[in-house]
């Protein structure tokens, strides 16, 4: 049985088990099927796992730069003392010629170089994310291509997870700005996000003052790199996200996870519909359309938030 | 002559769909699709059906607007041949029912995504699951019962249906409502009946949210009670009055099988053996009223 929902805007997807449970790829692919009406254009994901030792980052580039990168990258490792252990393409988009490369490194100190070097490539490459336990595989077309592509409903060991559907509203639609966004102001950090945010420039620019990276031009990287700046400053992310709400202008509704934490948030006016339902296998589900809940059987206490509503999930 | 009940199982659409082998041309497909909708329902699809989802999807089966498509014209024509249709596995499609035009009884057994029964003009709904978004979106007329909740913006500029809600309702209901009444049971939140320019919102439960009716040019919200933050812009409450204890009356007599009221008094109703007392209730005008 498939699921369909019209074709307006993004929409969003989550499961956030209570106890760890088998096969949370495999649910996030049925619910963004079931919502695929919403975006056509890109589809990505951003799945936690145990914490590794070491730190993984994941990197998208243009294909020709890609011996750069990678020599680079190799370089820092030997330079630096880091361990190089897994270098991995993934995929490579013959249209848009990009690659994404997912690298892992120890020790965490010197992740900064490597981000620092990629920043220079800024057009070229860019940082996807990097961390010990979120790992995030975005890419354009429909769902199930890109499951086709990366085999993500195969995926096993996941703890949880956050989803999107794209439609394109302010940028083109390339892999780099499908959504879940992270950012290199903290690690492990994911957005997935339907609506706009109106005042991204002026918060993009205080942040950028602050002195911190942005990688591409959507306001959801914006709302990753301002909740990651709050959670640098000791606030827990409830607090975070709620002053966000006062501080963002425009409609927005999105979910963002850290490895502890997710938290489902929406506007001022509730202006971009989500709804967070419970399913009796012992599991919390957020999806926009209502179909996206009933693909993975959430069916209980079903919660649409009030306007400036912040819920927050709490991972054991 | 009409058939007393007609059964449609939307999961058969879905079925019939996969049956379809896909390594082949998207017109081979499609007009395979065609020839087992005519023996199966009697009716097929207009090319321009394929050519848009080819463009957008390079699907031609199993994507939504064909889904879609293909339900609303089986519920149209079985509509015009039935009394009461019985709606199973609705999948919460987008724009179930959108359209229809005949005074026939439609439940649907599950949820229901977005602008279910959207413009209809006449018939009776009753959902025994959830909504999605704008319930009954710009509907002329008819009747819809909601068992469970509705999401965001239902009765969307009602032009004259009468909907009863009786879980919670999403922020916005009866948002640029024209004519008809609403009926909610649990609550009444954030922004409901913004921009309304007539009808009737009633609350019975004890939720209030704030803001309501900001920039309300005509129509009436009933509400149990007024918060700090419940008048929206533009509006003013004020006590009832003999008309109004009319009007909410007619309003619950337009669901005598969900809504069993017994008159106690003038202001006094039982309403499914809850007492309610409507003296205290209050009305949220707009200002310039």
């Amino acid at each position: 049985m498939k699921y369909w929902g019209a074709n307006k805007m993004c929409g969003i997807s989550a499961i956030i088990p209570e106890r760890k449970i088998e096969g949370i790829s495999k649910k996030l692919v049925d619910m963004l099927i079931a919502q695929q009406i919403r975006g056509a254009d890109s589809a990505g994901f951003a799945l936690y796992h145990e914490k590794n030792d070491n730190y993984g980052i994941r990197v998208g580039h243009h294909v020709r730069e890609e011996e750069k990168i990678k020599e680079l990258i190799r370089s820092l490792c030997v330079e630096r003392k880091i361990n190089e252990i897994k270098i991995d393409n993934l995929t490579t988009n013959s249209l848009e010629k990009y690659i994404t490369c997912f690298y892992r490194v120890e020790p965490e100190k010197n992740i900064s170089e490597i981000i620092n070097a990629i920043d220079n490539y800024r057009g070229e490459a860019w940082l996807i994310n990097y961390g010990t336990s979120l790992d995030i595989i975005k890419d354009v077309g429909l769902v199930s291509d890109v499951n086709k592509k990366y085999s993500i409903d195969k995926l096993e060991d996941i703890l949880f997870g956050i989803a999107h559907v794209r439609t394109a509203t302010h940028t083109e639609v390339t892999s780099r700005n499908a959504h879940p966004f992270s950012t290199s102001a903290m690690p492990d950090i994911a957005v997935v996000h339907n609506g706009e945010i109106s005042n991204s420039n002026k918060l993009k620019n205080n942040l950028q003052n602050k002195g911190y990276r942005f990688f591409g031009d959507t306001d959801t990287e914006v709302i990753a790199v301002w909740i990651a700046d709050k959670l640098n400053s000791e606030y827990s992310l409830q607090d975070a996200c709620t002053e966000f709400i006062e501080v963002a202008d425009g409609p927005f509704t999105f979910i963002v996870s850290i490895p502890t934490e997710v938290a489902f948030v929406k506007d001022r006016y509730a202006t971009r519909p989500a709804t967070a339902g419970y399913c009796e296998e012992g599991y919390w589900a957020i999806a926009t359309d209502l179909a996206g809940l009933e693909a993975v059987n959430a069916k209980k206490n079903r919660d649409s938030l009030q306007p400036g509503g912040v819920k927050i999930f709490n991972l054991k | 002559m009409k058939e007393k009940i007609t059964k449609i199982n939307l999961g058969d659409i879905f079925s019939l769909c996969d049956s379809i082998d896909k390594d082949r041309k998207y017109k081979d497909q499609f007009s395979e699709l065609n020839k087992k909708l005519l023996k199966k329902y009697g009716f097929e699809l207009p090319v321009q059906v394929m050519k848009y989802s080819r463009d957008k999807y390079h699907e031609v089966l199993n994507v939504p607007h064909v889904i879609i498509r293909i339900a609303n014209i089986l519920i149209k024509k079985t509509a015009k041949e039935s009394e009461v249709l019985q709606i199973e596995n609705p999948s919460a499609l987008y724009n179930l029912c959108a359209g229809l035009e005949d005074d026939v009884a439609v439940s649907v057994n599950g949820d229901v995504g977005s602008f279910f029964a959207s413009t209809v003009k006449a018939g009776n709904y009753r959902i025994y699951g959830n909504a999605g978004r704008s319930l009954l979106a710009n509907a002329t007329a008819g009747r819809c019962i909601v068992e469970g909740d509705a999401d965001e913006g239902a009765g969307y500029c009602n032009q004259g249906a009468n909907i009863l809600i009786k879980g919670n309702t999403g922020p916005r209901t009866g948002i640029q409502m024209r004519a008809g009444s609403i009926i909610t049971l649990e609550c009444l939140v954030f922004g409901s009946g913004l921009y309304m320019a007539g009808g009737n919102i009633l609350c019975l439960g004890e939720k209030i949210g704030k803001d309501l009716g900001p920039g309300m040019v005509g129509g009436t919200i009933y509400v149990p009670y007024i918060g700090k933050e419940t008048l929206g812009i533009g509006t003013i409450e004020s006590k009832l009055n003999s008309e109004d204890y009319n009007t909410i009356e007619n309003m619950l007599q337009f669901f005598p099988t969900d809504l069993r009221v017994e008159k106690i008094s003038e202001t006094i109703l039982v309403i499914n053996e809850k007492e309610h007392d409507f003296s205290g209730y209050r009305k949220i005008i707009a200002e310039k009223d």
